[in-house]
């Protein structure tokens, strides 16, 4: 392969990785570095540098469609944000000194578990908590914009809709949780977006539609903590990071735009075969030291 | 009749006191309407420049990219070992000075770039649109944030 058959392949690569990222909800990052290196041959900082790249790209263009919903906790985010930066800053800071065979074998247990929860799914936490003195201290509580009965497809927006008012719970584990999904990011280049559902949903017991575009909206920030440092290191290559980066980005969005039209679950179950198999694959590869 | 007058004047100055509570109740509902429907402009206005924040890094990278495709003969880049990519192009520096002298790859880190100090603008915004609410606790959680963002992107130190 030449320059330019390498580029387009990885593009196309990366295109379905992106297409399934959106279409599933688990992001183009998690399948991103086990197709560069276990598919392409490439060195595993390599690819941890252009995926990361793509995670900042598919958060931010993401976001727009997600803001003007009205379902983000501006709050929520930003205060998780000071444990996701801070993990995210120790993880990429830990990848200098720890060998790739074992940033392989982590990477596999991380594919492992979003398998898992790709075929749960999230339990929607239970409603009507009680105020917790450390979310009301901070103002985390709020609001959303209701499901509306009969679901009108044709939506101005949030602003018009009946909200439902919701409490944070648990803050301290929340933010524990966030410190490990920040760290797991820097160290492995990708959104971990498994565990922030983790964190959110599970401990702090946020309304499901709030985790997932509040968790979105933070991985841009906890994915550019981290490329500094990797940019400086020379992990991020421009002729690696052209094809992912585009790549990504156009299957993104051509999978939010099928999306209304897919069957998601079934896609969920695919994947989650898919993830669980590159895995098993990163896992014997970081065992045989060959990453 | 004067206790009945009296009756009369009673009920109205309860109406009164309530057609006044229900005012200011109201006035209440508005204020924090108003504040809802800022912060959610707001948001979208986030949710704005972060978008044209990746199409301005993807159109770089794309221009970047052409190019150096266009001028890529003989042997591949190759991805096996991990050499490191050169510092002229893993630094701040090293990247503008490239881009400005015309090399495609310098131009592709470019885009990388704009795409990286994207969220990193998102919190500076957000900051903005705390301190504008006097939401001194979050200015303060987000001033955090933003150390810890530019810490790492500035800070030659950490490698």
């Amino acid at each position: 392969m030449n320059t330019v058959e390498f580029t387009l392949v990885v593009a196309i690569g990366s295109f379905f990785a992106g297409m399934l990222g959106s279409l599933t909800g688990l992001g183009g990052g998690v399948v991103i570095v086990p197709l560069l290196t276990l598919v392409f041959g490439v060195d595993i900082r390599y690819a941890i540098g252009a995926s990361l790249v793509s995670v900042i790209a598919t958060s931010s263009g993401a976001a727009a469609a997600y803001l003007r919903e009205g379902y983000s906790n501006m709050r929520v985010g930003m205060f998780l944000e000071v444990a996701t930066t801070v993990g995210a800053l120790s993880g990429a800071f830990i990848a200098g000194y720890v060998s790739t065979s074992a940033i392989a074998i982590i990477f596999g247990v991380v594919l492992l578990y979003s398998a898992y929860t790709s075929f749960g799914g999230p339990k929607e936490p239970e409603k009507g908590l009680a105020p917790d003195p450390v979310a009301t201290f901070l103002r985390l509580d709020g609001d959303f914009p209701a499901d509306r009965i009969g679901g009108d497809a044709a939506d101005t927006g949030g602003g018009s809709r009946a909200r439902e008012s919701y409490h944070v719970r648990n803050v301290p584990a929340g933010f524990g949780l966030m410190y490990l999904a920040g760290l797991l990011s820097g160290l492995l280049g990708i959104g971990s977006g498994a565990v922030k559902v983790l964190a959110m949903d599970q401990a702090m017991k946020i309304p499901f539609k709030v985790s997932t575009t509040t968790s979105n909206f933070m991985i841009g920030v906890t994915a550019a903590a981290s490329a500094g440092i990797y940019l400086r290191r020379g992990y991020i290559d421009p002729g690696l990071a052209l094809p992912v980066m585009l790549g990504v980005l156009a299957g993104a969005l051509t999978g939010a735009l099928i999306l209304p039209g897919a069957k998601v679950k079934t896609l969920r179950m695919v994947f989650g075969v898919v993830i669980a198999a590159l895995g098993v694959q990163m896992i014997l590869e970081g065992v045989r030291g060959k990453l | 009749m004067t206790a009945k007058y009296g009756l009369d004047l009673g009920l109205e100055g309860q109406e009164k006191r309530n057609v006044c509570l229900a005012g200011e109740i109201k006035d209440l509902a508005q204020d924090e309407r108003l504040m809802k429907a800022t912060d959610q402009q707001f948001e979208i206005f986030l949710g704005k420049l972060l978008r044209t924040g990746v199409v301005i890094a993807a159109l770089i990278v794309l221009a970047g990219g052409v190019w150096f495709l266009s001028e890529a003969h003989g042997a591949r880049r190759e991805y096996k070992t991990f050499r490191g990519v050169p510092a002229e192009l893993s630094n701040l520096h090293g990247i503008f000075h490239g881009a400005v002298g015309g090399q495609a790859l310098a131009v592709i880190q470019l885009g990388i770039l704009v795409l990286i100090a994207t969220p990193v603008a998102r919190v500076l915004f957000s900051m903005l649109g705390f301190g504008l609410e006097r939401d001194w606790m979050y200015v303060g959680v987000t001033a955090i944030v933003l150390v810890l963002l530019l810490y790492s992107l500035f800070n030659h130190s950490t490698r």
